[in-house]
Order: C-alpha cells, then sequence, then structure tokens
C-alpha cells in the first residue's frame, strides 16, 4: 500500500508553488505592499498586514538549517525508501527568512552537516507534479565557476 | 483574587490494551477524582475535557450533573492539562463555576495514535502541502529536527538524551502504577534500541497508553473543608511560541512556549525557578526535557544535557524530575499524570518515592509545535 501522501496541486496558496516547481523553479509570495517575501504562503503579509502579494523567484541556494534521517516509515512515507534525510534549509535571500522544508535526494546521511550548501533537485513524480528536494552543491560546479579554465 | 487548590485526583490504571472504551476510562478516572476529594459527584459544574479526550456532554449526561455552568477546552496539546488549570481558574474566580474537572480518557496505544491526530493541529495545510509529502509529517519527526539543531549548536550529545531516558526508567521502578515498572532499562538496552528518526530511538519517545485521568479544583477556601489537604495553585502561565502554526520558518528554534510562560507563572506565584523543589517536565520525547529545563531557567540555554548528565534531575539530584517515570516510563496521559504526580507528593502520599521537604513544586505542559504551559504548586498553608 503507498503511504506517500502529494500535495493538493489546486490548493488556491499553493497552486502557483506547484506550477514553477514543474518548470524547475522556486517562488514565494512577496507582500505587495512592504516587499517581504515570506514563506509558507500566507493569506496575509505577517509585517504589514497587507492582503495583496505577488509571487517571485527565490536563489536556488540554501544552507542546512537542521535535519532528521528517518529510519522507520511512519505515515507519512517519503517517495524515498528509508532511511532518508529531511532536511530545513534557509534560503541565501539577504533580506527575509526563508526556509523550506524538503528531502535530501540520494545523499548519504553520514556527509549531512549544519550549514551544508544545498541546491534544489526537482524529482517529477507524475505529468503534473514535480517535487522540489535538495542535494548538496556539486563540487565540480563550484570548482568550474571559480576556475573556468580548468 | 481567589486563590485556586486541586482537592481531588484519581487515575485508572495505564496500559498498552485497556480493553475499555475511552468513555469509561474517563468517568472511572472521575470518580475516583471526586472520592478523593470526598465530594459527591453532583457539585461538579465546570467541565474541561483535554485535548482529544470524550466530550462534556458524555460526562454530564453519565453523571446526569445538574448544572454546569463552563465547558471548554484548550486546543494546546500537550500544555492543555496544566493550561486548563488557567482556565479553570477564570471560572472559579468568576463564580460561574465551584468545582471544575479537568479530566482525559483515552485508548492511545489501541485505539487512535497520535499519527492521527496531525490533522487536527494548528497549520495543518502546512504540514498536508508542504511537509508530509516528503515524509515528514510526525511529532516525533519535527522535535527529532528541533533536537538536531541543539546538538549542533549547543553540544548536546545522544548520551544527554540517555541519561533522560534511563532516569525516567529509574524513577519508575520506585512506581507500581508505571508502565515500565520492574522494567528497569541498561545504557546498552538504550543504544540498542530502534532508530526511528535520528537522533529519536524508541526508548527516546514517550509511551502511547490506554487510560484515564482527572482532576477536581476549587477555591482555596472550599478546599479547607474537603477529605485531603489541598494543594494550591500559586501561579501559571500559558504561551504559545513564535508563528505557532509553523515550525519550519520560526525565527529562533531555541524559543518556545514556555520561554513566555515560566516567567509568568513564577511572577504569580512570586518565586523564581531556585525555590522550586522539583518539577514534573512534560517528557513527551527526551530532549524536550533538556530544553524546557532550559527555557523554564533552571540551567542556561545550551546547558541543559550537562545538568541531566550531572544527575542534577535524579531522585537524590538538586531538582528530582518526573518521580513517578513520566511520559516515559509511566504513560502518556497528556500531563494530567504529572500534576496527580505533584499533588501526591505535595500531600505526602507517594511512600517508597515521597521526596523530603518539598515546597514548591513545577509542572510544565508541551503541545503542538511548542506550546507551552507551567503551573507552580504548594501546599496550603494552613493544611
Ligand atoms: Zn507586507
Amino acid at each position: 500500500m503507498n503511504r506517500t501522501i502529494l500535495p493538493d496541486i489546486n490548493h488556491p496558496d499553493f497552486a502557483f508553488f506547484w506550477t514553477k516547481c514543474r518548470d524547475e523553479v522556486l517562488t514565494v509570495p512577496i507582500c505587495q505592499q512592504c516587499g517581504r517575501k515570506r514563506w509558507p504562503p500566507r493569506p496575509i503579509c505577517s509585517a504589514c498586514h497587507s492582503p495583496d502579494y505577488t509571487w517571485i523567484e527565490i536563489a536556488s541556494r540554501g544552507r542546512i538549517y537542521s535535519w532528521t534521517v528517518t529510519h522507520r516509515n511512519m505515515v507519512p512515507h517519503s517517495i524515498q525508501p528509508t532511511p532518508y534525510v529531511i532536511a530545513v534549509v534557509e534560503i541565501d535571500e539577504p533580506r527575509d527568512t526563508l526556509r523550506l522544508l524538503g528531502g535530501l535526494w540520494e545523499t548519504p546521511p553520514e556527509i549531512v552537516h549544519l550549514n551544508m550548501l544545498v541546491e534544489p533537485v526537482f524529482v517529477p513524480v507524475n505529468d503534473v507534479l514535480t517535487l522540489p528536494f535538495w542535494r548538496p552543491v556539486q563540487r565540480r560546479h563550484v570548482i568550474a565557476c571559480e576556475s573556468p579554465v580548468r | 483574587m481567589i486563590n485556586i487548590a486541586i482537592v481531588g485526583v484519581g487515575e485508572t490504571s495505564y496500559s498498552q490494551r485497556s480493553g475499555m472504551s475511552p468513555q469509561a476510562l474517563a468517568l472511572h478516572a472521575i470518580q475516583r477524582a471526586v472520592d478523593d476529594a470526598g465530594l459527591d459527584v453532583s457539585v461538579i459544574d465546570g467541565i474541561v475535557p483535554i485535548s482529544n479526550s470524550i466530550p462534556a456532554e458524555d460526562v454530564i449526561s453519565n453523571f446526569n450533573l445538574p448544572h454546569v455552568g463552563l465547558s471548554a477546552t484548550l486546543r494546546i496539546g500537550g500544555a492543555s492539562a496544566v493550561g486548563s488549570l488557567g482556565l479553570a481558574a477564570t471560572a472559579l474566580q468568576t463564580h460561574r463555576c465551584r468545582y471544575v474537572v479537568i479530566y482525559i480518557g483515552k485508548n492511545g496505544s489501541s485505539g487512535e495514535r497520535m499519527v492521527q491526530r496531525v490533522s487536527q493541529l494548528p497549520g495543518y495545510q502546512f504540514r498536508r502541502q508542504l511537509e508530509e509529502p516528503f515524509g515528514w509529517g510526525t511529532p516525533l519527526q519535527w522535535y527529532a529536527m528541533m533536537c538536531r539543531r541543539h546538538m549542533e549548536l549547543f553540544g548536546t550529545t545522544k548520551e544527554h538524551l540517555a541519561r533522560v531516558s534511563l532516569t525516567m526508567r529509574k524513577h519508575a521502578q520506585n512506581n507500581s502504577h508505571a508502565q515500565m515498572y520492574g522494567k528497569p532499562m541498561t545504557r546498552e538496552d538504550y543504544y540498542a534500541s530502534p532508530m526511528i528518526s535520528d537522533p529519536y530511538q524508541l526508548f527516546d519517545c514517550c509511551l502511547e497508553t490506554d487510560g484515564g485521568a482527572a482532576i477536581i479544583v476549587t477555591s482555596e477556601e472550599r478546599a479547607r473543608d474537603l477529605r485531603k489537604r489541598p494543594v494550591v495553585v500559586s501561579g501559571w502561565g500559558v504561551s504559545p511560541p513564535q508563528s505557532p502554526d509553523d515550525l519550519t520558518n520560526r525565527p529562533d528554534w531555541n524559543s518556545i512556549g514556555l520561554t513566555k510562560a515560566a516567567p509568568d507563572a513564577y511572577s504569580m506565584a512570586g518565586i523564581g525557578p531556585h525555590d522550586i523543589s522539583a518539577l514534573m517536565v512534560y517528557d513527551c520525547f527526551t530532549f524536550e526535557v533538556i530544553q524546557q529545563l532550559e527555557e523554564a531557567g533552571f540551567c542556561g540555554r545550551g546547558e541543559g544535557g550537562p545538568f541531566v548528565a550531572s544527575g542534577a534531575i535524579e531522585m537524590d539530584g538538586q531538582l528530582p524530575v518526573n518521580p513517578h517515570g513520566g511520559l516515559l516510563s509511566e504513560g502518556h496521559m497528556t500531563g494530567l499524570n504529572h500534576l496527580i504526580e505533584a499533588v501526591r507528593q505535595l500531600r505526602g502520599e507517594c511512600t517508597s518515592r515521597q521526596l523530603p521537604r518539598l515546597q514548591f513544586i513545577g509542572v510544565t505542559g508541551w503541545g503542538n509545535l511548542g506550546d507551552g504551559s507551567m503551573a507552580i504548586l504548594r501546599r496550603d498553608h494552613r493544611g
């Protein structure tokens, strides 16, 4: 029996987020009055209480704020087999604290550490849903950026 | 303002399989609490079911109560038992009620399990849409994540968690009512228990329990005429944490509801942490004991692990914690069993686990995503 719980991609507060995940882009609501980005999506801005917002792309880079390694399947299950790593990822954003909860994709638990740099990996689950997982920032990418002649 | 007092306590046996309905468990516990107080059940006119317990209407119907001035439930999970003292105080101080019962009856082990109750918690849309799809959906996993961050920031260790678990199990050996009575545990047993969600193993977790528990609360003045020595509620506090519907984006994970509830309770009682003789901590998981010791002011933030490792929470330590064995080793009665233990300790009824020279006992509650509560109990001065 499959006990994975998938999001409702038509939920009015979250639909835009899931649509953009299919394009491999992470977005959050941004307040049209005070300009604060917020997560999780809320109908009003907690800072200025404005109901007006739009969606904005955020940095596709974050750091591990905390994590747990789940060894025994509980309800709900992950689409990953046990043991799997779940982490809170703090997005590299200059002003607003934005943390996303996600799974670490194909990441050995023993290499995970506080503040580890991670990037999203978009995993299609079916035709309409893509889940954003995370993985350590690939070393070769970093080297490629730092020393293009390599 | 009138003081309020706990005048009766009652509980059923705690087990993994009661073979009774939640209604029967709650009603039996209430009858025992009323008997303990030397009252007739018909005087009950305030009804406070804890969290997911059977509704007040069941109690009114079964006991055919003639007049009920107030029935209400706080929806703050494990913070509700202690928090309900505040609710009872309000009802008593406005003279809306004279005798309030706070109770629970549940088949937490053989019936509905914790995972099925998550959908009733605050911010469930965030859990359902953003967290459960990644397999993060139980309190055990949320708190495991909080524990991990504390370990990384402050150097709290598995050995500290083990010490909490071992201490609660040791205490339960003096309590024949505890589910873990007669089942001592070694350090090897602890480390050999199955890993559930790192850093939490099976023996870091409380016991899902079938049972019932109840307490009767009234004014201190009325309490003096009753059968047992009254236990006065000197102070109480209830507080949510920051962003109580979402842990993930809570600005500071070190701060919990108790961080605010404890100072409120101390200030109302006119005392500080150093005046507390013993503490009943809501020990849903091992780390939560460490964090609550810090946030209630018994040691500095980050010092909870070493505090526990020093033996401070043992029966002969500077702050004995949960002589009954707590949720970890007596049973999970959503914290009502902590209030009952505090009352019996202050009355001097605890025989082999009786603590000496008690003045004030603190009792904490923890629910949902960090809702906190604290009560400070003492003996009646004239009792
Ligand atoms: Zn705003």
